[in-house]
């Protein structure tokens, strides 16, 4: 199922305790801004402390992030960064104290860390976990010498290195509280900055300009908002071929002209486009006019108001998208063709330069652009990118949050974030996630090339489009299950209406008359039905071996059952084999009590199996061994039920089954590869 | 038509069986494998084989269609008849010669298959 926010009740998640602990690491990281920022004193004269006092050429602050550690501070360490394979460090994470190894080469896990295995050589470390006031371990303060210190660390030693750990995430505790500081200043720059366009928005919404026109002149007396309205310097008249030179050539029949005038035959009320001469932005402009006649009758003057309704318009515009991309939604039958209507509604009606879809694939550590529309000129986005692309958006999103960002340069926590979007063209972006399972699964994106304040109604149009589109991708994948399992369902009935006709087949061919026949064929069905259910019941279609042996010997006849001895560890069996193991049990008991142990009543037997494993493979075998009945003469024709039990066990790979006729009693010997036994 | 030989590879038992005696009734000799691999030994050790019957979805390292292919390659006097009850398969995906049957197999189409091979 898809959804951003789906949580349903009894939904049980099991934390990867790794994951939930690298999570937390990358949050408080990424919450203290440090990696990759330039040298600070606090920090140098902490690890110039850190080694003289523990007298090792090497001191180090040591910050674990994903696939590398990073060192705010560094003495004797030339690289300011390793990779991850490198990081001893990283063996810290779980300590709540210092780690110390006294010989890098004798430890298992550091004696391949090409650190100890080449240049430089390291030997001894020790190192102070860095933890945060939440608990979470997020680096180390550590020494490391290129000799081996068989006794370690002294007492004093130690205890410096922890108190020096401690000041360690003092200073960035410190760091974080003048950033904070920073930080909320310029959002609230950003947001007094958002605040002032809204209300520009507001005014031009509601603003009314007024004008009048001289019919025989063309002169033009306007308001002051009128010239607000339309971007022109403040002036009381004007030429009205300097408003008529504003209107887009397309909406160029709307506004009224000096011919319409003079006769009279303008439009009372017309909505119109220009692109205003200050800022060069497309604005819709109502325009309502009333004509003043002279005592001739001729049309003297035009007066009205105009009115900016450009936010209106774009409201009107984002309804009839959503209508008409929720109607096209319900006609799609791809979720590729679902990704292309939502993106181009939402370019469309946002006027934006991209929107499009990522696609995360959990496993893989690449993301996937499948379709995107893009405004002309705009480079499209469909490919695939890597994931470390976005770190700081997609952890967001990964919580279900719904990101929009007016200016990219602007916005402290996107970090490297920032570079990608700039890369890209990306100014301003919408980013609403889509989660399945928890996971973040994909994210509907807007991008614009120039910064733009996003209004709450814009955004909740974004979010509107996602949830549509969700639905819609999550209906396309339960068809697309349901196809599937309806197709399996189609082979498995084809299968066993055959086990079904080759169990008729069989019965009635070697069978002396039909009453046997039908007397066997009747048992051997029911054992199938029997053994079906036991599949049915069992988890994913799978059901054990005690159930089948136990299931099936009492099927035949629960007084007999007491002496059949079975015993064997607890298997699983995948569904074909477990219909062969029950008729082959089948076959066995009968012929049991037919002319073998179970045909006296003193007779027994015994069924037990186990797995056996070699270096190559597992194997799953079960003996059977009757003992106590009459003297066994070897069948001088092979019967039907022989060849049956013969015949094998379905679905398995290197199986064999023996049949051997003991004078003591029948031995029947069954082997499978225990994979292939199991496999469903 | 005594002594001729034809093995029959499918991995459902019962069905292998089915198919067995179908053809014992033709009065063909019959041997089994239940996959492709046994199917490659007992061709190399039993060089008398006349006709494979086989399934096409099988474990091991070859399905049937693979084993069509391969023997047709290295024992070409050797008819094949393939059979399936998941897939229709067409001239392009058997080698040539073969013949190919919808599952469940009726005994009358194996008989002039076979009658067809001439064996």
């Amino acid at each position: 199922m898809l959804g951003r926010f789906v949580q349903r009740p009894g939904d049980i998640v099991f934390e990867n305790s790794d994951r939930f602990l690298q999570a937390a690491r990358l949050a408080a990281l990424d919450d203290y801004q440090i990696l990759d920022t330039p040298e600070e004193a606090g920090f140098d004269d902490i690890v110039q402390i850190a080694s003289n006092f523990c007298q090792t050429p090497v001191s180090l602050v040591s910050f674990v992030e994903v696939g590398r550690q990073w060192f705010k501070a560094r003495v004797g360490f030339e690289a300011c960064e390793t990779p991850i394979e490198q990081s001893v460090c990283a063996h810290a994470l779980r300590q709540t104290d210092l780690l110390v190894i006294p010989d890098l080469t004798a430890d298992p896990r550091t004696r391949n860390n090409t650190l100890v295995t080449q240049d430089p050589f390291i030997r001894f470390y020790a190192g102070a976990p860095l933890i945060t006031p939440e608990g979470v371990v997020i680096g180390t303060l550590c020494v490391i010498d290129t000799v081996p210190r068989p006794t370690g660390l002294t007492e004093p030693q130690q205890q410096v290195l922890r108190a020096l750990a401690r000041q360690v995430m003092m200073q960035l505790e410190l760091r974080r509280l003048v950033s904070k500081t920073e930080e909320d200043a310029q959002r609230h720059s950003i947001d007094l900055r958002a605040s002032l366009e809204l209300a520009r928005n507001a005014e031009e919404a509601g603003g009314i300009g007024t004008f009048q026109v001289d019919v025989r002149s063309g002169i033009m007396t306007v308001s002051p908002e009128y010239c607000r309205i339309f971007g022109l310097p403040l002036s009381d008249t004007y030429p009205a071929s300097v408003s008529e030179a504003l209107v887009l050539a397309e909406d160029q029949s709307a506004p009224s002209n000096d011919q319409t005038r003079r006769s009279g035959s303008a439009e009372a009320a017309v909505e119109y486009r220009i692109r205003r001469p200050d800022d060069g932005a497309v604005r819709w402009i109502a325009r309502r006019a009333e004509f003043v006649r002279d005592s001739s009758g001729n049309v003297a003057r035009m007066f009205g108001v105009v009115q900016d309704i450009t936010e209106r318009r774009r409201q009107l515009d984002r309804q009839h998208a959503l209508l008409e991309a929720g109607d096209r939604l319900r006609d799609v039958g791809t979720v590729a063709e679902a990704i292309e209507v939502a993106s181009r509604a939402l370019g469309g009606a946002l006027g934006a330069s991209r929107a499009g879809y990522l696609r995360l694939d959990p496993k893989m550590d690449r993301v996937e652009v499948l379709r995107d529309w893009t405004d002309a000129g705009v480079a499209s986005l469909v490919g695939q990118h890597t994931r470390g692309l976005l770190p700081a958006s997609l952890e967001r999103l990964a919580a279900g949050v719904t990101m929009s960002v007016g200016n990219v340069d602007t916005v402290l926590w996107l970090g490297r974030d920032r570079d990608a979007y700039r890369s890209h063209g990306v100014a301003a972006v919408i980013n609403v996630p889509l989660l399945e399972r928890r996971e973040l699964a994909g994210v509907l994106f807007v991008h614009q090339t120039e910064p733009r304040a996003w209004s709450r109604e814009e955004i909740d149009f974004a979010t509107e489009i996602a949830d549509r589109t969700h639905s819609v991708i999550s209906r396309l994948e339960a068809q697309a299950n349901q196809a599937t399992l309806n197709r399996e369902l189609g082979h498995r009935m084809k299968n066993q209406l055959a086990m079904v006709q080759a169990i008729v087949n069989q019965s009635l061919r070697t069978a002396p008359d039909l009453a046997t026949a039908s007397r066997s064929l009747n048992a051997r069905i029911h054992v199938l039905a029997k053994a079906h259910d036991l599949i049915l019941l069992g988890e994913s279609g799978r059901t054990s071996v005690d159930q089948i042996v136990h299931d099936i010997t009492l099927l035949h006849d629960d007084r007999i059952e007491q002496r059949i001895a079975a015993k064997g560890p607890a298997i699983m069996v995948g569904s074909r084999p477990a219909l062969s193991l029950s008729l082959i049990l089948h076959e066995l008991s009968t012929n049991a009590a037919k002319y073998g142990s179970l045909s006296t009543p003193v007779g027994s037997v015994a069924i037990n199996w186990r797995v056996e494993r070699n270096e190559a493979a597992a194997r799953f075998l079960l003996s059977w061994k009757e003992s106590g009945g009459p003297p066994v003469n070897p069948p001088a024709t092979t019967g039907s039920g022989t060849r049956l039990i013969r015949a094998g066990l379905a679905g398995t790979f290197n199986s064999s089954v023996t049949v051997d006729y003991e004078p003591d009693g029948v031995r029947c010997t069954i082997a499978a590869d225990l994979a292939s036994f199991q496999a469903e | 038509m005594a002594h001729v030989t034809i093995l029959v590879v499918d991995d459902e038992p019962l069905i292998r069986l089915d198919i067995a005696y179908m053809l014992e009734d033709l009065g063909y000799q019959t041997i089994e494998a239940s996959n492709a691999d046994e199917a490659m030994q007992l061709l190399a050790e039993l060089p008398h084989i006349a006709a494979i019957v086989t399934d096409v979805d099988m474990p091991g390292t070859m399905d049937g269609r693979q084993l069509a292919m391969t023997v047709s390659n290295r024992w070409a006097p050797c008819k094949l008849i393939v059979m399936s009850g998941h897939r229709m398969l067409t001239a392009p995906d058997l080698p040539s010669g073969a013949v190919f049957i919808s599952k469940p197999v009726p005994a009358r189409q194996l008989a002039s298959a076979l009658a067809g091979f001439g064996v």
